[in-house]
């Protein structure tokens, strides 16, 4: 049952980051009037990509050759430890909350440093808006994760969705509030529009591009694959967040690609009709999602524990 | 206690057979000294660490002493292990690190000499149990680092910082004397064992907890008691400052340890104090470490981060204990304990390894260095290595520590009432915020000085810095070792951690050790796999070469580099209520072109507006009486006559 469960997740990993992303640009396409490009255009970009040479900065050593995978290997690891078809995790134990946040760390680290190698202004740039502009992601996302383990008594992604309360006026609202707040996180950690924009090409408003601007070839597809498999994870939290397990592989399934449906159409919609940020805002925008979290816990932890 | 005894004295030893050897083979005495040394007390401490026996004496040590108690239990053994493990490497790299003063007139002979009584002086703290002596060994240790601080003394900055080093350390010598004194004067006993018994539930014990605190806080770096750090250690030879943010800052979180054990282990309002106390450290360090452009200073701010972080973990221990929350208490209390071990051994590292950038750059300045990737590649993976260690990435050994503490934020969280956890919460939530600035930090070390452009200075390399990377790469197996096999760990920290909670416990099963180890082999295997399939898919075409993207401009230059300034800009304008930049722009005023300058500094803000202003208000009050000392040898005669007068009418007076 779970090594079915895990079969469709390790193929979800693989396949469903790409059509995700290809649904945010089909989105954006029909409200700007376009037909645009296939679903999976991202597929065969990163296909296409895969086979190409690379060229290589005079200025880079050897840490702009491993980052990139160090990078993603960081994001597939803790691709293991999020709950996705039935809430069912690759590799669940306690505290792999903690884990999963500094996987997403390690993976920062290694692009900033990468970043930084190629010893251009731009990408430095870039490097320090990325690092400060996700510092402040950390403390909502821990808020969130802490409420929900302390209101579930469990200390693990898998067993907090099992064990958190529902069907409660409180808990309806504090998820609905939790989903919004990993919502924006996830905007801003796979550096979507208000933070962002992936679709500029000025190097002074980039943030996430600017970064990756001399990689090219297999290393662009990781980063192209990385970003998506980011919004992927971040949208698996938000669908056990939302859909308790029904025990059965293809409902289970199905919601789990509704939500990642879902998410892809509003974030295309989100893209569509609202303009970025001006970078000195970002933070303003960032600190709401703190906000949000203290919400929720405020919330959350009134309610469980009866009261002042 | 014999062997502890021989091994303190082959540790001395050391320091004498190397007053009759040659500058270049004096580490060889504290070498082959330290080494035997360091195995003995580790085969001493073994006993206390994993079954948590004490080795007790007490020896009769005459005036003003007394009978001075000697006591390795287990929170000494683990310290005492600490040092011993650190302490060969450091001279290893030492050896390495201080050849370059070889000429000149640096004192070496009494730095050698001196290094092995510091370390003595360290083991002593953690194993003396008597209040004269312990205050005794204390200022041993002070004064003995300060002289070893003092090491460059050409230097302005260096005299300035051996200054401000031995005037803090002595204000906290203040608040340890009262309050040892007060302690004294209730319990009329120097004994610890005694103390610790008898001013649990006192209505001093508040008073108490606070002032030892603020002297061990002290020692420790914590908020506003940090300001020494971040000026001690660009002056201090790099071992030194390895040793002193590695080992003796955490003589202050032992203090704090053993205070609170005196003091009640389940007082909520101390635990809160601590608490908040850490918190804001933790904020104000790491803003500040984003500010500086000197590596060393950077680093300071980092041990600040981390001796509060570890101070953390002990505050939230004790709300565990106070909340009856056991589980949530053992797993604070080790966590704080495996954060100290690991930070302890990559924050030496990182500090050693400041030493051989200053060897090669002969700057601390991060917009002087660039690119030593490329000269020195194994030298920039261990520095990357250790710096995400410290940044607490998983599958390094920095990781555990905070995990834990996070994880038991959220158990205790659960057994508190409503407002307490609330804030257990929002503190976890700061130390992810805060954790992750403090990993921008090591990004922005990491990007100036490895990754880059070579600047257009010439590197030195005709220093030899094999044996300092020997030691370096001992440090990185230790580290790994720790970060992989999380279980190798908590080995160490149980029994210390069951003395401090005052009970044996059966620990519930807790299920990450063994995943997170799993978990490291999938990670590895996943990094094979992506690099296989990388170099599979693209080796129809072989790669290119050519110049970074710079909009059109063809020739990258070192100077078009982005600095460390503009690279923490972000975060100094959002904060700049916290951080303090001193911009000196000087520009010409006529119209034609002339030589302007312009440069931006950081300053710490507790420097600036508090330890500055008073020094300034004390050096002005003193310079009223500067007359008396007129260098003047009849002056000089007049007053000890006039002494000798008012002493002679004083007695008469009876």
């Amino acid at each position: 049952m779970k090594i079915t469960y895990m079969f469709v997740n390790i193929a979800v990993i693989m396949f469903f980051p790409f059509i995700m992303t290809g649904l945010v640009n089909k989105t954006k396409a029909f409200w700007g009037g376009r037909k645009g490009a296939s679903v999976f255009q991202i597929f065969y970009d990163v296909l296409r990509l895969m086979k190409k040479g690379r060229v290589i900065s005079t200025s880079t050593g050897w840490v702009f050759n491993v980052a990139p995978v160090v990078s993603l290997a960081a994001v597939l690891c803790s691709a293991a430890v999020v709950p996705m078809t039935g809430g069912i995790q690759m590799a669940g134990f306690h505290g792999d909350f903690v884990f999963f946040m500094y996987l997403l760390g390690i993976s920062r680290f290694m692009m900033v440093v990468m970043a930084m190698d190629t010893s251009s202004s731009f990408e430095g740039m870039g490097a320090s808006r990325e690092a400060s502009f996700s510092t402040f992601a950390e403390p909502a996302f821990f808020i969130f994760a802490g409420t929900f383990a302390l209101i579930s008594g469990k200390l693990s992604f898998g067993e907090i969705i099992v064990h958190m309360p529902r069907g409660e006026g409180w808990t309806e609202i504090i998820i609905f509030v939790a989903v919004v707040l990993v919502f924006l996180i996830m905007l801003a950690e796979t550096c979507r529009v208000p933070i962002d924009d992936p679709c500029t090409h000025l190097e002074l408003t980039m943030i996430h591009e600017v970064m990756i601007l001399d990689s090219s070839g297999p290393d662009l597809a990781i980063f192209t694959y990385q970003n998506s498999l980011k919004m992927l994870i971040w949208s698996s939290i938000i669908s056990a967040f939302l859909f308790p397990s029904t025990n059965f592989l293809i409902a289970d399934f199905s919601l789990l690609i509704t939500t990642y449906v879902a998410v892809s159409l509003i974030t295309g919609t989100l893209e569509s009709v609202v303009a970025r940020f001006r970078m000195n805002t970002v933070p303003q925008f960032l600190f709401i999602m703190i906000t949000l979290g203290l919400v929720i816990l405020s919330v959350a932890v009134f309610f469980s524990k009866g009261g002042l | 206690m014999f062997l502890a005894v021989i091994s303190l004295i082959i540790i001395a030893s050391g320091g004498v057979i190397s007053l009759s050897l040659q500058p270049e083979r004096k580490y060889l005495a504290l070498l082959l000294t330290a080494i035997p040394a360091a195995l003995f007390i580790i085969f001493v401490c073994a006993a206390p660490l994993f079954t948590g026996q004490t080795i007790e004496s007490v020896i009769n040590m005459g005036f003003p002493f007394g009978d001075v108690r000697f006591k390795i239990d287990s929170i000494s053994a683990f310290f005492i292990v600490l040092t011993a493990l650190i302490y060969p490497l450091a001279v290893l790299f030492a050896s390495d690190y201080l050849k370059e003063y070889n000429s000149g007139s640096f004192p070496l002979t009494s730095h050698w000499f001196l290094f092995p009584f510091f370390i003595i002086s360290m083991i002593m703290v953690f194993a003396i149990q008597n209040i004269m002596a312990f205050l005794f060994v204390w200022e041993m240790m002070s004064l003995l680092s300060m002289l070893l601080l003092f090491f460059e003394h050409t230097r302005k900055d260096v005299t300035d910082a051996t200054v401000n080093y031995l005037t803090t350390m002595h204000v906290g010598v203040v608040f340890l004397i009262s309050g040892f004194m007060f302690i004294f004067h209730i319990t009329g006993s120097y004994d610890f064992a005694v103390i610790s018994g008898s001013i649990v539930n006192s209505k001093y014990s508040t008073l108490i907890f606070l002032v030892l605190s603020a002297g061990f806080a002290i020692k420790a770096g914590w908020f506003p008691f940090h300001s020494w750090l971040p000026v001690a250690h660009p002056a201090a030879p790099s071992h030194v400052s390895g040793l002193m943010s590695g080992l003796m800052i955490k003589t202050g979180i032992y203090g704090i340890i053993r205070t609170i054990e005196f003091t009640g282990t389940g007082e909520m309002s101390h635990a809160l104090i601590i608490c908040s106390i850490t918190v804001i450290t933790i904020f104000y360090s790491v803003l500040n470490g984003m500010t500086c452009s000197n590596i060393k200073k950077t680093l300071a701010f980092s041990s600040i981060e981390n001796s509060a972080i570890i101070g953390l973990g002990v505050g939230v221990a004790m709300v565990g204990i106070s909340s009856g929350s056991t589980l949530g208490a053992y797993l604070g209390f080790s966590g704080a304990l495996i954060h100290l071990a690991t930070h302890a051994v990559n924050k030496s590292a990182l500090f050693f390894s400041s030493g051989i950038i200053h060897m090669k750059y002969n700057s601390l300045e991060m917009e002087d260095s660039g690119g030593l990737s490329k000269k020195m590649p194994l030298f920039s993976k261990l520095f990357l290595f250790f710096s995400l260690s410290i940044s607490g990435m998983p599958f390094f050994s920095g990781f555990i520590g905070k995990f834990l503490i996070f994880i038991s934020l959220v158990i205790v969280a659960s057994k508190v009432e409503f407002g307490m956890s609330v804030v257990m919460i929002a503190i976890s939530a700061a130390l992810a915020f805060s954790s992750s600035v403090g990993a921008i930090l090591y990004m922005k070390i990491n990007s100036f000085i490895f990754f880059g452009n070579l600047p257009e200075k010439e590197l030195h390399s005709e220093h030899e810095t094999n044996k300092a990377m020997i030691s370096l790469i001992v440090l990185a197996a230790v580290s790994f070792v720790c970060g992989v096999f999380p279980w190798f760990l908590f080995k160490f920290v149980q029994f210390p951690a069951f003395s401090f909670l005052n009970s044996v416990m059966i620990i519930p099963k807790i299920n990450f050790l063994f995943p997170l180890s799993l978990l490291s082999v999938v990670f590895a295997t996943l990094f094979l796999v992506i690099l296989f399939f990388r170099k599979r898919f693209s080796n129809n075409f072989k790669d290119r070469s050519a110049s970074t993207w710079g909009c059109g401009y063809r020739k990258n230059i070192p100077r078009a580099k982005y600095t460390p300034w503009s690279f923490s800009d972000p975060f100094s304008t959002l904060f700049k209520k916290i951080t303090v930049s001193i911009e000196n722009c000087d520009m010409p005023a006529v119209l034609f072109p002339q030589k302007g300058s312009f440069a931006t500094s950081s300053d710490d803000a507790v420097n600036k507006n508090g330890i500055m202003p008073l020094i300034n208000s004390m050096k002005k009050f003193l310079n009223l009486f500067i007359w008396i000392q007129s260098a003047d040898g009849r002056k000089y005669i007049l007053y000890i006559i006039v002494f000798l007068f008012i002493t002679l009418f004083w007695n008469m007076r009876v």
